[in-house]
């Protein structure tokens, strides 16, 4: 009897060993080092930061930031809405938190790109390359909105949390060194052609676009011209004879676009009434539509308008309307616009009248006027730099507005912020020109400080 | 270390079978033998019979029948049996007649049966701390779920309802929030068979709603249970190890008896209210609040939309036209039918049960809401003509349907509408404002269907005499579909919406195998019980989602074909676990008590290196009242008991595969390809926490038991807790598994008092007290303050404390909200460091019930309240937004001078600190009449004559009546702050009938 239970006992000790719980691993899941084996899987993981520009990105940040200037109203009553509309945020403001997660996360996945395709064993050395460039030129465009938002913000280059979680802001200097390091490198080592199909993921000339724009706000003139003329002499694009057709699928004009499913950009399900008699909860700002010179074909082609009935009284509202497509649409597809050559001639046009280019062949003016032309408008009547200089600004903000929030950005590079939105709503503050730092943040990393101006 | 405990193991064995030889050894004088049976004169095997003062024994065989050697003249037997009165008789001078004895049940309390982990002993021979409900007391209330019916029952059990609809979630914490953030759900072992105790939803679309998380107990029918035992201290829990630590539940279904077959049928019907609806600002109140705003603000309402200073309330909507929003949602009547048949019965060999039910139940809330369950539950039990050989099979089948409307809006938004919010506009289409329409969203509805399979085995056979070799295999299959539905016309057209359609199915499959050896031996005073065991479980669970949308129907929302849009996603886990375990537990002369329990477990929820643990505990009880100079001094003590236990159990309640780095597919397609996205932050280091639980214990019988007290001191360290442990989102993720290099410690008394205050044939009257207190405390944190909890957590205070701006009234000249700041003074924009003040603690501080029974005659009468000591943050906003607000918000401030709590109506959102701050923390103490049933059992003389076991008929009511601050911003003081259906008032009446 006694011998049975030892060797039953036995049984059970020595049974109890690792393979009885061994288990399958997770099936909808794939290993790091998996993913990075094989260049389809690589591609699935990069093209996700991509999507993200469109679904997690764009979507919570450029018609936000048009509120917080002069470009959009709101007719809602969400409260992190109204906090963007009347540019006092709060540091608990779930959109502020929206916007600054949805970036790092992007940072995040670029760092584990980086970090992890080096190491890749399977994975031709052309794709690690590749992939790599392509996740440094995103890190890049990440960063690049991040400091203009919040200024001082951290630094993260790696995927390791030791390093990252307590970790303190850095200088924008520095950040601006990093960014142009990234873009440096991926302008060096991307091809021209596009790779994949398209123009959706970034080329050796998307990285030279941004770093003409990087070049821009660091005031480094002489740069900024470089690398605009450089895109600009590529060859590869060209501006469209009007501005009706600019945002669809692989316009000419598009040095980067971010493709989308289903032929529509997510934010225009929010910018697009459902008809053109509903109230648009993001109407376009009066102060916007009247910036537009009388016979600009931009009025028609990019702004739409909606008659709102309510009992005998119509009302009219514009909304932005650059994307059209608010449901599917295979026919005329819309991607979403994340670099282009308009921008481009317009950061030449201004790097120029800095270094005192205003007229004649090769100035400011040569670029301005043909975007001016394509919009059906005469040419620039400026002459001095500083006229120049204020045209120019006042191009970018109706050729660009509801990209990016170039409005918000350039009113702020150029010293205009608070005496234009300060005169604009009266509950503008100085401080408004960063800002907050999310609640979350600050809790969880004792060592980050707040932006002046919140608490 | 395992050879270590082989080797105690088998040492131990060896002396129990060489002491087991020596049993037979002294030389026969006179011998007697008899039968022991019950009251029915069915055999009781397995009874003690011995001689008073001396040291023959002998434990009855199959058919009771017991035999005496060495017996002397006038000497008195004592018969002693689990679940019966111990009973003593001299021996009867003539033997010639079959000498039979008969035992009564016994209703004192301290010799029911308990159910522990892996067998069975009583409150008085208990080393361990165990609390037991029975079917007697859970048929009183007519709760949905089973963990409904714990509430307030025992002592240490902190049970709350956290929603009010059927089928909703039910909170359970034993001893204190055992852990951060990884699982605090007890351990639930259904006959044997773990069951799921997190909610089944895998993804928080579906999950979100008024409903909350859908509970898993649910399909578990509380009609079909005997008895539940709620293990809390480590002498009790350490058996089950690593699954141990936040206590274990064990709930035992009912089984058929033999004798003759019954029928019993109980049918029950009633209506359910929400008990308390909130107390919101009337119309009047909320525009004079809204003109105030903005005269204070210096700003004229406007009826622009563009304007920032758009007010429809004031400008555009019937300033006449009230709608009471929280009568509109809530303020419906639910109605409950539930019926209940069984039959059961067989011989002395094998009894069956099988049983039926069904349950249908409809909500409080506007649309077509409707909960119906039924079910089977049968089982079988043989045993062998030797009584060697036992096998007992059980089945249920369950399934639910949960049909809701509106599932995906926030209650909170719907209810503080403003009063004059209207549901059309002028032309007929619906208002929405934030996208919230109660009328328009009653077109999202929520199907849910679970099926709930339990079936298991059990085979047990006796080698030799005290050798039992035994295994049990189990298993349980747990599926739920849900389909959710949006159809456009439910949203706000402003936001452009789509249809979308959810189609979700999620299946846990769970095998157990759990093979046991017990030995036990009495010899002379010593009773010595050898368990041995081992389990293997496999756990699988696969779900997907189908998220539909762009369907080319509105009348095909359920259609997946006519949806050009489907995102599936889907996710699978295995886990697995092994442990092997053993106790022993020695008893000399029911005095002195020692029970050792160890396990070691794998678990495949921890990565490489890092699977095993060990675990463990020690408990001893001293029972003094036997004690022969205690029995002769103390007479008025009939038990006394002291006990203490300590040992180690562990957690593995936390998310599987979260030591691998991995990518899964990513809800966004890029050039037709599925995006993949990082999964987590992987950490191949962490590993098991260690929970230890002190306890000491006393238990008191007075006056032949009539009282009986019970009071553990607690106390529960644990260390390496597993946590998400929280990090900034610039690192990528807002959390990552890990050890929390922290001291936690839980500890508190408990105190359970039971009297039978009168005791007549025709009037009783007991009472039931049980009163817990608890405090937590971080003990120790190394390089807290460079870690990511520097800000949150306080060495010395609670890990769960609430923090935020602490309030310090309205400024009497300006009306703004003033905060105390650590600098000194007061300020109305108070810097982010104020923001970490302590308010409370969300933990209660003591809670408890208590329960009274009076039987009169024929009639029964119960009434059950609980009570908790507590605080929770409310939902207060400034006033002064287009929101209305609790009615507390009318006291704000006004004019220069006025001295109140509530800042002055403003429009603007600066003051964000307020809703963080104090003046949102609240006294959430409550007095809650829980429970009040009534019946009348017809007399015997009555029923017998027409064929009838046995007629009852009952009046219950749950949620009778809540005393409270209801001076708050609170919904309801057991739900919380939390945007709930608060628990519902639910009056039923009902007949029992046994055939």
């Amino acid at each position: 009897m006694k011998k049975i239970i030892i060797l039953l006992f036995i049984t059970l000790v020595y049974s109890s060993c690792k393979k009885l719980i061994e288990v399958n691993s997770p099936k909808n899941q794939l290993t790091t080092v998996d993913v990075f084996s094989d260049t389809t899987s690589a591609v699935a993981a990069l093209g996700n930061i991509y999507a993200q520009l469109d679904r997690t990105i764009e979507v919570n940040y450029s018609k936000y930031l048009d509120m917080y200037t002069d470009n959009l109203d709101y007719t809602g009553s969400t409260p992190q809405d109204l906090e963007f509309f009347k540019s006092t945020i709060s540091v608990s403001n779930s959109t502020d938190l929206a916007i600054w997660k949805n970036f790092y996360f992007i940072i995040y996945q670029c760092n584990d790109l980086i970090e992890h395709l080096p190491k890749s064993t399977k994975l031709p050395v052309a794709n690690i390359n590749l992939l790599s460039n392509e996740a440094k030129f995103l890190r890049a465009y990440a960063y690049f909105y991040l400091i203009n938002l919040y200024g001082k913000v951290t630094l993260v280059l790696s995927t390791d949390i030791n390093l990252s979680s307590q970790a303190p802001q850095s200088e924008i200097s520095a950040i601006y060194q990093q960014i142009i390091k990234d873009l440096a490198d991926a302008k060096q080592g991307l091809p021209a052609n596009y790779p994949g199909n398209g123009k959706v993921r970034a080329n050796k000339w998307a990285a030279a676009a941004l770093l003409s724009r990087v070049y821009l706000f660091q005031k480094n003139w002489p740069a900024a011209e470089t690398e605009a003329t450089e895109v600009i002499n590529s060859g590869l694009y060209s501006l469209l004879s009007t501005p009706n057709n600019v945002f669809l699928a692989g316009s000419d004009e598009a040095i980067l676009q971010v493709w989308t499913q289903n032929g529509f950009v997510t934010s225009a399900t929010n910018l697009v009434p459902s008809s053109n008699t509903s109230l648009p909860r993001y109407p376009m700002s009066t102060n916007l539509f009247n910036a537009f010179e009388s016979g600009d074909l931009r009025k028609n082609a990019w702004i739409g308008t909606s008659n709102v009935k309510s009992g005998s009284l119509t009302t009219t509202y514009h909304y932005l309307s650059k994307y059209k497509n608010r449901v599917p649409n295979t026919t005329s597809p819309e991607y979403l616009m994340a670099l282009r050559l308009a921008e481009t001639y317009l950061i030449r046009a201004e790097a120029r009248s800095q270094q005192a280019k205003v007229t004649g062949v090769g100035s400011a003016a040569d670029d301005l006027n043909l975007i001016r032309k394509r919009a059906g408008i005469a040419n620039t009547t400026a002459t001095t730099q500083s006229g120049m200089l204020t045209a120019i600004l006042q191009e970018r903000r109706v050729e660009l507005f509801d990209e990016w929030g170039s409005r918000f950005l350039d009113l702020k590079r150029t010293g205009q912020l608070n005496p234009v939105i300060g005169m604009y709503k009266t509950t503008w503050l100085s401080t408004a020109a960063l800002l907050p730092i999310p609640l979350n943040e600050l809790t969880y990393d004792h060592n980050l400080v707040q932006n002046p101006g919140y608490h | 270390m395992k050879k270590t405990i082989l080797f105690i193991v088998l040492a131990a064995l060896c002396f129990f079978f060489n002491a087991s030889a020596q049993i037979n050894s002294r030389p026969p004088n006179i011998k007697i033998t008899g039968k022991v049976t019950d009251e029915q004169g069915l055999p009781l095997p397995g009874a003690t019979v011995k001689i008073q003062n001396e040291s023959s024994i002998s434990i009855t065989d199959k058919d009771g029948k017991f035999t005496l050697t060495n017996t002397p003249k006038n000497g008195v037997i004592t018969v002693s049996f689990i679940g019966f009165q111990t009973t003593n008789i001299p021996i009867p001078l003539n033997l010639d007649n079959e000498f039979i004895i008969q035992l009564k049940a016994d209703a004192n309390s301290l010799n029911e049966v308990q159910v522990i982990g892996y067998g069975t002993t009583t409150k008085r021979l208990n080393t361990g701390s165990v609390s037991t409900i029975t079917a007697t007391d859970i048929e009183k209330q007519p709760v949905t779920n089973i963990l409904s019916a714990l509430s307030g029952k025992a002592a240490g059990v902190n049970v709350q309802s956290t929603n009010g609809l059927p089928g909703g979630d039910v909170s359970i914490q034993i001893r204190g929030k055992g852990s951060l953030t990884a699982g605090t759900n007890p351990l639930y072992i259904i006959d044997g068979v773990p069951f799921a105790s997190t909610s089944l939803v895998y993804n928080t679309a579906l999950a979100a709603g008024i409903n909350g998380a859908i509970s898993p107990l649910n399909s578990l029918n509380p009609n079909d249970i005997e008895n539940i035992s709620i293990l809390k201290d480590a002498d009790a829990t350490a058996i089950y190890g690593s699954r141990g630590a936040n206590g274990v539940v064990l709930i035992t279904t009912k089984k058929g008896k033999s004798g003759k077959v019954k029928t019993d049928i109980n049918l029950y019907q009633g209506i359910s209210q929400v008990a308390n609806l909130p107390k919101l600002l009337n119309l009047q109140d909320y525009l004079t609040i809204r003109k105030e705003a903005f005269k204070n603000d210096g700003l004229i309402p406007s009826s622009d939309p563009t304007s920032p200073s758009y007010a429809p309330d004031l400008t555009v909507w019937d300033p006449n036209k009230s709608t009471d929003w929280a009568k509109y949602i809530l303020g419906g009547t639910g109605h409950v039918t539930n019926f209940q048949a069984n039959v059961s019965g067989g011989s002395e060999q094998t009894t069956f049960a099988l049983g039926t039910n069904y349950r249908t139940e409809t909500s409080v809330l506007p649309g077509n809401n409707r909960y119906t369950r039924g079910g089977i539950h049968m089982n079988v039990q043989h045993i062998s003509s030797n009584r060697k050989f036992n096998v007992l099979m059980s089945t249920s089948y369950t399934q639910d349907n949960n049909k809701l409307v509106n599932p995906a809006i926030a209650l909170s938004s719907n209810i503080l509408l403003p009063p004059n919010f209207p549901i059309y506009y002028q032309n007929g289409n619906f208002n929405f404002l934030n996208g919230i329409n109660p009328t328009a969203s009653v077109q999202n509805t929520s199907d849910i269907q679970t099926n709930n399979i339990i079936t298991n085995a059990v085979v047990s056979y006796k080698i030799l005499p005290g050798l039992q070799i035994k295994t049990s295999a189990g298993m349980n299959y747990l599926n739920m579909n849900q389909v959710m539905v949006n159809p456009k016309s439910a949203q706000d057209p402003s936001t452009s919406p789509q249809s979308f359609t959810y189609f979700g199915n999620n299946s846990t499959k769970s095998f157990i195998v759990e093979p046991q050896i017990n030995y036990s031996l009495k010899k002379n005073k010593s009773n010595f019980d050898v368990l041995l065991g081992g389990t293997f479980q496999k756990t699988e669970n696969k779900s997907e989602i189908i998220y539909a949308t762009n369907f080319n129907s509105e009348s095909q929302l359920e259609n997946l074909a006519s949806a050009a849009t489907l995102r599936p996603s889907n996710s699978y886990i295995d886990y697995k676990y092994v442990s092997i375990f053993g106790r022993v537990t020695y008893n000399w002369d029911e005095k002195y008590l020692i029970n050792a329990s160890v396990r070691r477990d794998g678990s495949s929820r921890f990565g490489p290196g890092n699977q095993f643990g060990n675990f463990g505990a020690v408990g001893a009880a001293w029972i003094f009242s036997n004690e022969g100079w205690i029995k002769s001094n103390l007479n008025w003590l009939s038990f006394g008991k002291i006990r203490s236990s300590y040992g180690i159990t562990g957690n593995d309640q936390i998310a599987d595969y979260q030591y691998l780095s991995t990518y899964k597919a990513s809800n966004y397609v890029y050039q037709n390809i599925t995006g993949l996205t990082p999964a987590r932050i992987a950490n191949d280091n962490f590993h098991w926490e260690s929970n230890k639980k002190f306890e000491i214990g006393l238990d008191i019988g007075l006056a032949g038991d009539r009282v009986l007290l019970t009071i553990n001191r607690f106390q529960n360290r644990s260390g390496s807790q597993l946590v998400n442990y929280a990090i900034p989102f610039i690192t990528g993720f807002d959390s990552y598994q890990a050890n929390l290099p922290a001291l936690i410690q839980n500890q508190g008394w408990e105190v359970e008092i039971s009297t039978r205050n009168i005791q007549k044939p025709n009037f009783t009257w007991s009472t039931n007290f049980n009163i817990t207190t608890s405090k937590n405390i971080l003990k120790s944190f190394p390089n807290l303050a460079t870690s990511s909890y520097a800000n949150v957590y306080i060495i010395g205070e609670s890990i769960s404390r609430a923090y935020g701006f602490r309030f310090a009234g309205a400024d009497p000249q300006t009306g703004a909200s003033l905060y105390q700041v650590k600098t000194g003074g007061t300020s109305s924009s108070p810097a982010f460091e104020n923001f970490y003040y302590t308010m409370g603690d969300t933990n209660p501080s003591y809670y408890g019930g208590m329960n009274n029974a009076i039987a009169y005659k024929n009639f029964q009468l119960d009434l059950f309240a609980q009570f908790s000591r507590q605080s929770l943050p409310g939902s207060l906003i400034p006033p002064g937004s287009l929101s209305n607000n609790f009615a507390v918000a009318s006291n704000r401030w006004q004019t220069p001078g006025n001295s109140t709590n509530i800042p002055k109506a403003t429009t603007g959102t600066d003051d964000y600190y307020y809703t963080l701050s104090s003046a949102n923390f609240f006294n959430a103490s409550y007095i809650r009449l829980k429970n009040v049933s009534l019946s009348y059992t017809f007399p015997e003389s009555w029923t017998k004559y027409r064929k009838i076991d046995r007629l009852r008929i009952y009046a219950q009511g749950e949620n009778i009546a809540t005393w409270w601050s209801n001076n708050t911003a609170l919904y309801d003081p057991e739900s919380g702050a939390s945007a709930n259906v608060p628990p519902l008032r639910i009056i039923t009446i009902g007949f029992q009938i046994t055939l």
